[in-house]
């Protein structure tokens, strides 16, 4: 699957298009973040998710949606939003300088200019819905809430 | 995939070689350990966008206006290796030897 997508994005972006993917479930942004890396030198990835998804495997592969984003962690500026649920072994993965936590994010809005400030000039943006509260977004794999944006995120 | 286009919007909008825009569909879901359901994600996208309005107030554009290509869904669903493979053939084995 992982492969299959990686060629797909990057037939596209050969094209010049702008790639817009969607799941299904996070495991996919595994290989679309290959093929952009493919193209784009110095890529940032913007992950809007309510978890790290930083685990190098999980239930014996590499593949796991709670792995989505562990290769773009070591492989590209990998700036992570509205994070509530991690496991402790994802705390030596994590950098905690381009880290947003819902908890912080919920005193003031500085991580917005912030994270924004860590940017390179190609950004490529990864959201799961769960990012959203699960009042607003009930119907992903594992919901989450304790977010209070809903129209602040879009503003971001 | 039963849906054909993004947001219903006209033919002369949605081909591959006047669109800036690419929608790659993939609906998979072979490694979620909750609430499944990720792989009718893309048709439930598709059929809600239909019923959408196509002017955005916010940046007063009609972004489809730059074309929309809606891709051939990516289905190659071969899932990663299973941590409970070996556990399955050493039962299968198992029940062999035992004949149950
Ligand atoms: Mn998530």
């Amino acid at each position: 699957m992982v492969d299959a997508v990686h060629q797909a994005t990057k037939r596209y972006i050969k094209k010049n298009k702008f790639v817009t993917i969607f799941g299904g479930e996070h495991s996919i942004s595994i290989g679309t973040i290959r093929a952009f890396r493919d193209y784009y030198t110095s890529l940032t990835v913007l992950q809007l998710d309510a978890h790290a998804d930083l685990r190098k495997e999980y239930q014996g592969s590499k593949c796991n949606h709670a792995c989505a984003v562990y290769e773009a962690s070591r492989t590209t500026n990998l700036i992570q939003v509205g994070i509530r649920s991690m496991d402790v072994i994802e705390t030596t993965v994590l950098d905690k300088e381009k880290t947003y936590f819902a908890h912080e994010m919920a005193l003031d809005d500085t991580w917005m200019d912030s994270a924004i400030d860590q940017m390179t000039d190609n950004v490529f943006i990864t959201i799961d819905l769960d990012v959203f509260d699960h009042s607003i977004m009930p119907s992903t794999g594992t919901p989450s809430q304790e977010a209070y944006f809903g129209m602040k995120l879009w503003n971001f | 995939m039963q849906t054909k286009s993004y947001a219903g919007i006209p033919e002369e909008f949605s081909k591959l070689e006047t669109s800036k825009i690419v929608l790659i569909p993939v609906p998979y879901d072979g490694t979620s350990t909750f609430q499944k359901g990720a792989d009718k994600g893309p048709e439930a996208f598709l059929h809600a966008s239909e019923n959408m309005e196509l002017y955005d107030i916010e940046t007063e554009t009609e972004v489809y206006k730059q074309g929309v290509f809606l891709a051939e869904a990516v289905t190659e669903a071969s899932s990663p290796k299973r941590w409970w493979m070996p556990y399955t053939k050493r039962l299968n084995a198992i029940l062999k030897r035992t004949s149950l």
